[in-house]
C-alpha cells in the first residue's frame, strides 16, 4: 500500500538520509522504513522536537533489543507504534503532561456548528506545523492518537483500534467527532 | 452599478491573474484532517542527529545472550 508517511526504501540511499551511519543491516532498513512515522507521532504527541528525538531514539532501541521477540503477527510498522504509543504515555504520565481537558473546553466543539465538509485552508506552509500542534494540543489524548494513527495510510481501522484497544467501528465512530473536534480547534489557530 | 476604477480593462486583468496566481502558490487546501496531517508528516524531516545516536547506543549494547535450549525446547 502506497503511503505518504513513509517513502519507498529505493528512493532513500542518499547519504543525508536519516539513517546515514547505521549501516545496512536490518535493523537500519527498519528505521529507514519507518523512522519518519515514528519521529512525526512521538512529535506531535509531546508537542516538543527534543523530547521527540529523545523518544525516537529510545523507541528504536528497545525494538533493536527487542527484535528477536517479533513474531510477525503484527507489521513491523504496528509493532514499533505500540512501542512508540506506551513509550510517548509513560512519559508524559512521568512529566505530568497530560492536557486535561475541562467540560466547558469539550463543549467548544460540540456547540461549534460542524465544518468539517469545508476545506482547512493554510496560506504559509511553515505555520502548517504549528497550527497543527496547537489544536492537536487542545484535543483529549484519544482523539489526538486516533487522528495521527488514520492518517498514517499505512495502517486499517482494524489495525489503529488493536494499538488503541478498541473495535474498527469503534474508531469510525469516534473519528467524526475527532475531526470535528480538530477542525474547530484549528480555525481557532488563525 | 458598477464601481469606478483607474484601471484600464487590460491592467485589471493583470491584476486579477497577479492575484490568483499568489493565492495558488501560498494558499494551501486540505480535503481531510488526514491529508493535512499527511502533508505534514512529509514535511517534517527526521533529525540525523537520532541514527548517530543510535549507532552509538548499538554499540555499547552487550551481545545478546544465546537463547537456552529449554527456551527454544518450550518457546518463549
Amino acid at each position: 500500500m502506497n503511503s505518504i508517511v513513509s517513502e519507498p526504501l529505493a528512493e532513500r540511499e542518499c547519504p543525508d538520509e536519516p539513517h546515514a551511519g547505521l549501516g545496512s543491516s536490518e535493523f537500519a532498513e527498519l528505521y529507514t522504513e519507518h523512522s519518519r512515522a515514528i519521529f512525526y507521532l512521538c512529535l506531535r504527541l509531546l508537542s516538543d522536537p527534543e523530547k521527540a528525538e529523545d523518544a525516537t531514539h529510545d523507541v528504536f532501541l528497545k525494538a533493536f533489543r527487542k527484535m528477536d521477540q517479533f513474531r510477525g503477527e503484527s507489521s513491523w510498522r504496528t509493532w514499533l507504534y505500540r512501542i512508540a504509543i506506551n513509550h510517548c504515555r509513560n512519559l508524559q504520565a512521568a512529566w505530568h503532561e497530560r492536557h486535561m481537558l475541562t467540560n466547558a473546553d469539550e463543549a467548544i466543539w460540540e456547540t461549534t456548528p460542524a465544518r468539517t465538509d469545508s476545506p482547512l485552508r493554510v496560506l504559509e506552509t511553515k505555520e502548517l506545523g504549528q497550527r497543527i500542534q496547537k489544536a492537536l494540543d487542545g484535543l483529549p489524548p484519544e482523539y489526538r492518537l486516533l487522528l495521527l494513527l488514520v492518517a498514517d495510510e499505512q495502517l486499517s481501522y482494524e489495525q489503529v483500534g488493536a494499538l488503541t484497544d478498541q473495535s474498527a467501528d469503534a474508531v469510525r465512530g469516534k473519528l467524526h467527532r475527532a475531526r470535528k473536534a480538530f477542525a474547530v480547534l484549528f480555525q481557532k489557530t488563525t | 452599478m458598477k464601481r469606478e476604477t483607474k484601471l484600464t480593462q487590460q491592467e485589471q486583468e493583470q491584476l486579477a491573474a497577479g492575484q490568483q496566481q499568489t493565492q495558488s502558490s501560498s494558499a494551501q487546501e486540505f480535503t481531510s484532517v488526514e491529508a493535512m496531517l499527511r502533508h505534514d508528516a512529509l514535511h517534517t524531516p527526521v533529525p540525523p542527529s537520532i541514527a548517530h545516536r543510535l549507532e552509538e547506543s548499538v554499540s555499547q549494547l552487550p551481545p545478546a545472550p544465546a537463547r537456552g535450549w529449554w527456551r527454544r525446547f518450550f518457546g518463549g
